[in-house]
């Protein structure tokens, strides 16, 4: 094993297996090793059955980087010595390894890990090498099961189709939940709101500040809404899984507040002096009730919609980033939309000072309100948590939008290969690559390749300024073959 | 240069038929084959050195039908020409 055989020693090899003369075996052997090289050197192509082929193949001048100084260079021409065994002889070589088959791998697989077990079944090879196949591919397959684990957790976190699908899903479940909520919180309050009618004008001054309250929150829940404009599915998701753990929490917030005005509510009640003015705010809530289901009606077509939109902004860019810009006028009509109701809450706050016997209108108008910020409340403390990431997202997809020149680039410029620097050119103020290539090769279209040759200095091709010292590169074009 | 004109001009050299020069060439071949399976280098000075070597399994994909493939490891003899080889045919 791993001796080094010389000529000398082949050709006593030949004499042990055959009966011949020393003399005509070694004058055989050099003779024929050297018939090769002459060949190869007339012909540049020998084959010999049994053994295999030779061939001189000519390589092409091409560049390099030195790798300890990191400059270009030019690897000149030259003629590289080809030897291919013939398929006889490959497998004879190849006995040991014969039995093992190539074998298709299912898509599922995370390379990541197979490479590592790999690394250990080569061990084992070495050690055992008659191995069999099959316990190769048992261990192939365990560590499948293991990773497609794996593989389940980060299909989560990929982006693409499926993501969308899931969104809807979860759109779907927010606008069935929903309904629940609101229902109970009407119930509630319809019983909250008789008691609370018996209340003094003391106490109107209380649910004033309520309605104040109110309002405030749906102001937050408007800032929250232009967030959720900007968001993304994974935060959508995640948003969901915060949303469903924070809307018992706001209910409960919301009957507390309503059970302490119960109490004042109770006290007053023994003075016994607000009756005619009851019966008089009964009819505004009756009022006021048939107003209730068309309003929740319009906030779900706002919601629907704007999730539609949201859906839209985000899958377009992802599949066709051309569209950005479509994508933004999406974003623009979202702005609108939270514009328009932003106009909405001022309205209550004129009623309030006006008239104090409406009050109880207005807290008709402030549970719609509430529910609202039922709606909103939760995305809007994730969306103070998010903002950063998504100002991150914002600033990634403008980076991707100033990138798109390059896949813009023509076919011109793949028809050279880069050969040397021609020139070194300090770049001026208001020059573009653009120009520079103009200037040398006559045509803009070339700038790629000043690119390429200073990927040091130009980070963003369109982010070039003044006083650059750029490299120009000599270019040859390519041979088609 | 196919293995015919090889086996004539090596007869021609030799002044042997070409019959015994084939025969020859094959007992060559075996012998060296011998050498390669039990794990030996050939080592021919002017010429060059010929190993086997063991090319570790990898896992590559049918360009065509995009399906990942797991490729066995393999025993392949390889050629490195010398120098003077080298050198002489530059």
């Amino acid at each position: 094993m791993d001796e080094k055989i010389t000529i000398q020693n082949l050709i006593d090899i030949l004499i042990n297996n055959t009966s011949i003369n020393k003399e005509y075996a070694e004058h055989f052997v050099k003779e024929f090793f050297q018939l090769i090289e002459e060949t190869l050197e007339k012909e540049k192509y020998v084959k010999i059955k049994g053994f295999g082929t030779f061939k001189l193949i000519d390589v092409e001048s091409r560049e390099s980087i030195d790798v300890n100084s990191g400059e270009r260079f030019l690897i000149k021409e030259h003629k590289k010595i080809t030897f291919i065994p013939d398929t006889s002889l490959r497998d004879l070589i190849n006995q040991p390894f014969a039995h093992f088959e190539t074998v298709p791998l299912r898509d599922d697989l995370d390379l990541s890990n197979i490479d590592t077990d790999d690394g250990k079944a080569k061990v084992e090879e070495e050690n055992e090498e008659d191995e069999d196949v099959d316990a190769d591919m048992v261990d192939s397959e365990e560590s499948v099961a293991t990773e497609k684990e794996d593989a389940k957790d980060n299909m989560d976190e990929k982006r693409g189709e499926d993501e969308g699908k899931e969104f809807v899903n979860i759109e779907k479940n927010n606008l069935i939940s929903t309904p629940n909520a609101k229902s109970e919180l009407e119930s509630d309050e319809k019983i909250d709101l008789e008691s609370v009618n018996k209340l003094k004008d003391k106490s109107n001054a209380i649910t004033e500040e309520v309605v104040e309250q109110g309002i405030e929150k749906k102001q937050e829940n408007i800032i929250g809404s232009e967030e959720n404009a900007e968001r993304k599915t994974e935060e959508e998701i995640d948003a969901n899984e915060q949303k469903k753990s924070e809307v018992p929490k706001t209910l409960t917030d919301t009957k507390k507040q309503l059970t302490a005005e119960e109490i004042i509510a109770n006290e007053l009640k023994k003075s016994n002096n607000l009756y005619p003015a009851n019966r008089h705010t009964h009819k505004t809530t009756k009022v006021t009730h048939s107003y209730f289901p068309i309003k929740i009606l319009k906030y779900k077509i706002v919601v629907a919609i704007l999730s539609v939109l949201l859906l839209l902004s985000i899958i377009i860019p992802l599949f066709f980033p051309d569209f950005l810009m479509s994508a933004y006028v999406s974003l623009n009509i979202n702005q609108k939309f939270v514009q328009e109701r932003k106009g909405g809450p001022n309205v209550p706050n004129i009623i309030v000072k006006s008239d104090t016997a409406l009050v109880n209108a207005i807290r008709k108008a402030e549970n719609t309100i509430a529910i609202n910020a039922l709606l909103h409340a939760d995305s809007l403390q994730q969306d103070s948590l998010l903002r950063i990431k998504n100002e991150q997202t914002i600033e990634d997809k403008n980076l991707m939008s100033s990138f798109n020149p390059q896949n813009l680039v023509k076919a011109d410029s793949t028809l050279y290969k880069i050969v040397g620097i021609e020139d070194e050119y300090i770049l001026k103020d208001g020059e573009t690559l653009t120009s520079v290539s103009l200037r040398y090769y006559g045509t803009k279209w070339l700038w790629p390749y000043i690119v390429k040759s200073n990927s040091d200095i130009i980070k963003r091709p369109n982010l070039v300024y003044g006083g650059m010292k750029l490299k120009i590169p000599k270019l040859v074009r390519k041979v088609i073959k | 240069m196919n293995n015919k004109d090889f086996t004539l001009e090596l007869a021609k050299r030799l002044k042997l038929s070409t019959n015994d020069t084939s025969d020859m060439m094959a007992k060559l071949v075996s012998c060296m084959t011998d050498q390669w399976q039990s794990g030996n280098v050939i080592s021919i000075q002017t010429f060059g050195n010929f190993e086997v070597r063991k090319k570790n399994e990898r896992v590559s994909f049918h360009p065509s039908t995009k399906q990942k493939i797991l490729i066995p490891p393999k025993l392949i003899l390889t050629f490195k020409p010398s120098n003077y080889l080298k050198g002489k045919l530059k």
